[in-house]
């Protein structure tokens, strides 16, 4: 029979897997407002923020509630811990995602552009290390870290691509500057937002192993599968 | 240098006449440390802890295999002084059990039996022993009252001070704090990380979150078995043994 901090922790949890669904909307319609230039689209993500920003304090107030209530140990330590980390940052990566849908309204209002063809390359990576992460979220599985990790080194090389043609068109003032800039902005934000879905894996693979593996990803451990 | 073997047990059995309670244990007890024993009723935990001084030799038809060393000597060699033993190994209860003498009389108390009545001597130690016991303050003026007359933690903190005035260099505690209240709880646990710059200390505790306060290593019992004993942060965020996890989540059973 499952005790009632048990109870508490699985409701927590669940109550933490629908933010992410929230977060993973938000990211969605991000990514459909910039291939679209949909500034209509982009507001709605910046409105829904509000509900995100709510959700996070909820959650928190409750990590602290059960915290101080039980004082769990062990792998309930671990969990609680974790739901508070990870409720932390499915917040910032809502906050990124209105950083970008503002920076698209901007781009939107400077006039008609192309969208930077690695944008398509990109983005769709991070929605992808989105869709693992919250897998990660909810079966716990490990091996999911180490494939976020390495899709956070592609989306990191792929940024830097972005920036090296974004600053070699400003400086030969390739298009419009305003949109060029808010561009670079744009991609240096969704670099950060990948940052955040390894910083969650981190901290799932922290909930199961007990070890903390942040700044040294080489520390993790993930067993083999059988043949 | 600290000694990380100053308790060495050993293979270590205990039997009350054939009902065995304690199997194969095998631990090294840090000097200068605090060691907490948890587990539940009946695993064994308080009948190792009597072994240490030999307390359980008062008790008809007890036997033991292996062995327990402090500094590398058994406690169990034939010319071990047991009284001796008990002197250095001091003992403290879960039910305090000041004698029905005055505050002074209590902490003088094994010094007088040893044959020490030197009167500055044993004022000098008083002083000592209740200011160590955090208790010196509350009692300096009111030393020949009865001890009886203090509250439950004071005589609680009064036992530790009759017990350090015998300078043990290590300190068994029974449950020392179960019948007490939590602000006395709270004295004696912040006395226990006082104490632990100057004697070893091995606590029993049935308090889960006690043994994650005060002590630096914990060892889990289950049914006369040694399950894990590992730094006490390792037990209470991520304990390698599933039992140990349970216990210590409550899920136990």
């Amino acid at each position: 029979m499952k005790t009632h901090m048990e109870r508490e922790v699985t409701i927590l949890k669940n109550r933490l897997l629908e933010l992410a669904g929230d977060v993973n909307s938000s990211l969605n319609m991000t990514y459909k407002a910039l291939v679209d230039q949909d500034k209509g689209l982009a507001n709605q993500v910046i409105k829904h923020d509000d509900a995100i920003d709510e959700e996070e304090i909820n959650i928190e107030e409750d990590c602290l509630k059960i915290l101080a209530l039980y004082q769990p140990v062990a792998s309930d330590l671990r969990e609680v811990i974790s739901i508070l980390k990870i409720n932390n940052d499915l917040e910032r990566i809502g906050d990124l995602s209105v950083n970008i849908c503002r920076y698209l309204k901007k781009i939107i209002k400077a006039g008609p552009v192309e969208v930077p063809e690695l944008f398509n390359e990109m983005f769709p990576k991070v929605l992808h290390m989105m869709n693992l992460t919250i897998d990660c979220c909810y079966n716990d599985n490990i091996a999911t870290v180490i494939e976020v990790c390495n899709l956070d080194l592609e989306v990191d090389k792929l940024n830097k691509e972005l920036i090296t043609q974004l600053t070699d068109r400003i400086s030969k003032n390739d298009g419009n500057l305003t949109q060029l800039m808010f561009f670079f902005s744009m991609t240096r934000t969704l670099e950060r937002t990948a940052d955040y879905f390894t910083n969650i894996c981190e901290d799932i693979y922290y909930k199961v192993s007990g070890s903390i593996v942040r700044h040294n990803p080489d520390l993790m451990v993930v067993d083999e599968e059988e043949d | 240098m600290s000694n990380d073997k100053l308790i060495q047990i050993k293979n270590f059995d205990f039997l009350y006449g054939t009902n065995q309670v304690l199997f194969d244990v095998n631990m090294d007890i840090p000097e200068k440390q605090v060691v907490a024993y948890i587990g539940p009723s009946g695993c064994g935990k308080s009948t190792l802890l009597r072994n240490m001084n030999r307390m359980n030799d008062l008790v008809e038809g007890i036997s033991h295999r292996g062995d327990i060393t402090i500094s590398d000597k058994s406690i169990y060699s034939k010319d071990t002084d047991v009284i001796g033993l008990r002197r250095r190994v001091g003992m403290v209860f879960q039910h305090s059990n000041p004698f029905p003498k005055s505050i002074y009389e209590n902490v003088v108390y094994g010094l007088r039996i040893a044959g020490r009545n030197n009167k500055a001597e044993l004022d000098e130690i008083v002083e000592r022993s209740l200011k160590s016991a955090a208790l010196w303050e509350e009692v300096k003026d009111r030393l020949d009252k009865n001890a009886l007359g203090l509250s439950g933690g004071q005589k609680q903190r009064l036992c530790i001070a009759r017990t350090i005035a015998c300078q043990p260099e290590i300190i068994l505690m029974d449950e020392p704090c179960s019948a007490l209240d939590p602000l006395a709880t709270t004295k004696i646990e912040e006395l226990i990380h006082e104490l632990k710059k100057d004697f070893t200390i091995v606590i029993v505790t049935h308090n889960m979150h006690q043994a994650a306060r005060v002590s630096d290593k914990t060892a889990f019992f289950y049914m006369g078995k040694l399950i894990e004993f590992d730094q006490t942060e390792n037990i209470f965020s991520n304990p390698s043994n599933k039992q140990t996890e349970d216990y210590i989540s409550g899920r136990f059973g």
